[in-house]
């Protein structure tokens, strides 16, 4: 779901938004408190200065998943910001010297803010939502700043279903798509709840309900993201269901199905699946 | 004179006649099945049959079976060899995890792992022969990478889930002791294939880049803070140092041969991306700045970079030699690009001769989606782009993944991204 933003009369469709550099210089005319004979009143011109802003999340991902950790409802926002705070000689303002405010949803996030504070970790929005973070630099002389906003919706984490084969592992190159033929008689399949709130797809707060052709099977404990299909004295067809719930958010429950054709066969005697209790093509004890 | 023999001893001497043939045709009976037995039993054993011969496979039966095995699981991937004739050659049709090109004194080679039994490969481009190098077997590899000297890293998974990264060469036949650091035989060894040697790394590296040239190895591994931390690092060990830390852990490292780390945050569609060169203090020196969905590669020893964008709606390309960026009229991501080594402004990029949907990215990381790609060079000195080949005219659909080119510039390879199979294709002058 993208959300089109409107920038100084601009619309951005960007999914995620930082805006990143404000290119202007305020004149803030500071002026020494005292009031005193003596004191000095001079003006401080602080200059906007580039600030970018990353962001990823602590969602699960599979192993060399080449791609963003993007934030899920119960998921941590990471953002880090990085000023590039050049004093008059050229050198850099180190970030210890920089005091950052970090706001969420025009929240200012105290715990978070403060001298040095650039980066933090805050929760993704509930699912389907949209959370606006902003957070602003200002170098302790107040010679420079910057600013920068993300707007950053949470997804439903998709359940995405590949082989896992003996030999190859899981075949992460190749996701199964909504029906698919192959042409072994037995297989592993494995699922991967891409961006979950959750350290690894076998984690225990995630229930896996598998179903095959309508009958429910159940998971296996040690690894409940998997399942083999055996069509052993079937015509091989399946169409395999899968949500996944998570313990500690009742409204997170991704759910999807595939049709997977496998070469079926007429031998009797099924001899069973992972959880071996029951045919997974017809819900029957054997 | 007549004798009279007694009837009775008539009677007795045919029955011991009749006793005598009865006994010879039972003892004929005998041996006859005691020849039959004999004969399963030395048939069994092989007695008879010819005698075996053995040599050094040129291609492995492993390979065989696993390349069977793998297409007859891509059953909706109408791919097919490109023939002799054709600057296109399939080198291995089952799955490779990774490959790097290796020079010897005379040669280049296409050193390869596949992914199915960690057998190391080792293909000439031109000649187009393959020869096994070694005999560990190492199932479900999903990463590998080479240096120019044949050594390689290869990373897995262990039975609890964490990744393991392990640093290996192949043995030579005369070695006694292993080592990871030794000598490293860039052909096939006389004695066949050898085993390998080597050793793991700390487990759970998130991602790795590798040094071809000098073997220095960059890797991020999950900090306290749930980030990572960058620690760069010999192939011995020496100098092993943490160079970067950061509370994001979505990243690419890339290591050019000029010894430059460089970090792109991964990428996601739509989502702004950003690039750092690393410098030897870990400064992060910005590269590109607040681009969606950026990809790129960037070239060793010099301010050229190509970077892709994707925005959710489309794929843009773009090269910058100076500070400039020039617009290329490629729709592809800079992971299908290789720059041609040398002192010139091409580069070579695979894109897909189709238009792709707004989330390409994330699917094809994926591996929800896959493209049939061209593949088109890019003069960044004028902003040309020319269309050099199409696998279509193989009869062929590849979708591009990981390519490397050797040092002279002749051969690109690279994996099918849609079965993993590994490819070479001939693009000199």
């Amino acid at each position: 779901m993208r959300n089109p933003i409107r920038l100084f009369g601009i619309t951005l469709a960007a999914t995620l938004l930082p805006l990143v550099v404000v290119y202007a210089q305020i004149d803030l005319s500071a002026t020494s408190l005292g009031g005193g004979a003596g004191d000095v009143t001079a003006p401080v011109t602080s200059i906007a200065s580039r600030l970018d802003l990353l962001m990823d999340a602590d969602s699960y991902v599979p192993p060399f998943y080449h791609g963003r950790a993007l934030p899920s409802a119960g998921s941590l926002i990471k953002l880090q910001a990085i000023p590039y705070f050049k004093r008059s000689n050229g050198s850099l303002i180190p970030i210890s010297d920089i005091v950052f405010t970090w706001k969420q949803d025009d929240r200012v996030i105290g715990n978070n803010s403060g001298l040095g504070r650039s980066s933090v970790a805050l929760p993704a929005a509930i699912l389907y939502g949209t959370t606006n973070i902003e957070v602003d630099a200002q170098s302790s002389d107040n010679t420079r700043f910057g600013s920068a906003t993300i707007s950053i919706p949470s997804a439903e984490p998709p359940l995405i279903l590949y082989g896992d084969d003996p030999l190859l592992g899981v075949t992460y190159y190749r996701a199964l798509g909504n029906t698919t033929n192959l042409p072994a008689t037995q297989m592993t399949f494995a699922a991967v709840p891409y961006f979950a709130a959750v350290g690894s797809a076998s984690d225990p707060r995630l229930t896996y309900a598998w179903t095959v052709n309508g009958s429910p099977i159940a998971s296996d404990a040690n690894d409940p993201d998997e399942i083999t299909l055996n069509a052993k004295g079937s015509n091989g067809q399946a169409a395999v269901g899968l949500t996944v719930t998570q313990s500690d958010d009742v409204f997170l429950s991704p759910n999807s199905s595939w049709t997977i054709h496998l070469a079926g066969s007429t031998v009797p005697g099924f001899t069973g699946s992972g959880s071996g209790a029951k045919n997974p093509f017809t819900g029957q004890s054997q | 004179m007549h004798i009279q023999i007694p009837s009775y001893v008539r009677i007795i001497i045919g029955l011991i006649v009749v006793v005598i043939c009865g006994a010879l045709a039972g003892w004929y009976f005998y041996l006859h099945s005691q020849e039959q037995t004999t004969q399963a039993t030395s048939a069994a054993q092989g007695l008879g049959a010819s005698t075996p011969t053995f040599g050094v496979p040129t291609t492995g039966s492993t390979q065989a079976n696993q390349a069977l095995a793998t297409r007859s699981l891509q059953s909706n991937n109408a791919t097919s060899a490109a023939s002799s004739t054709s600057a296109l050659w399939e080198i291995d049709q089952a799955p490779v995890a990774g490959m790097g090109f290796v020079d010897t004194d005379t040669n280049e080679y296409v050193y390869y792992i596949e992914r199915a039994n960690g057998y190391v490969f080792s293909a000439h481009p031109s000649a187009r022969t393959i020869v096994r190098l070694t005999d560990t077997l190492t199932p479900k590899i999903y990463e590998a990478q080479f240096a120019q000297d044949g050594s390689f890293i290869e990373r897995s998974l262990a039975s609890d889930g964490s990744i393991t990264t392990f640093l290996g060469r192949v043995a030579s036949s005369t070695e006694s002791t292993a080592s990871s650091t030794g000598p490293i035989t860039a052909t096939a060894d006389a004695g066949g294939p050898q085993r390998v040697v080597g050793g793991n790394l700390v487990p759970n590296i998130r991602s790795l880049a590798l040094d071809r040239v000098s073997r220095a190895i960059f890797y991020l591994v999950p900090n306290a803070i749930g980030g990572v931390d960058g620690i760069s690092m010999q192939w011995d060990g020496s100098k092993k140092k943490t160079l970067f830390s950061s509370p994001i852990g979505s990243w690419n490292p890339l290591l050019l041969d000029d010894g430059t780390i460089v970090l792109v945050e991964s990428p996601a569609d739509g989502v702004l991306g950003y690039a750092f060169s690393v410098g030897s203090t870990g400064s992060l020196t910005p590269l590109l700045t607040g681009i969606p969905g950026l990809t790129v590669l960037p070239k060793a020893a010099s301010s050229l970079v190509l970077y892709g964008s994707s925005t959710g709606t489309g794929l843009t390309l773009t090269g910058r030699a100076t500070t400039t960026p020039i617009s290329l009229s490629l729709q592809t991501i800079a992971d299908k690009c290789v720059w041609l080594p040398g002192g010139s402004e091409v580069a070579y990029c695979a894109v897909p001769n189709s238009s792709v949907s707004g989330n390409y990215l994330d699917d094809w990381y994926k591996g929800l989606t896959h493209t049939s790609d061209d593949w088109w060079q890019v003069d960044l000195s004028t902003g040309a782009t020319k269309l050099i080949y199409s696998p279509s005219a193989d009869n062929v659909s590849i979708d591009v993944e990981d390519p490397i080119i050797d040092p002279s510039g002749n051969y690109i390879t690279f994996k099918n991204a849609t079965d993993q199979s590994l490819w070479s294709l001939h693009v000199a002058q």
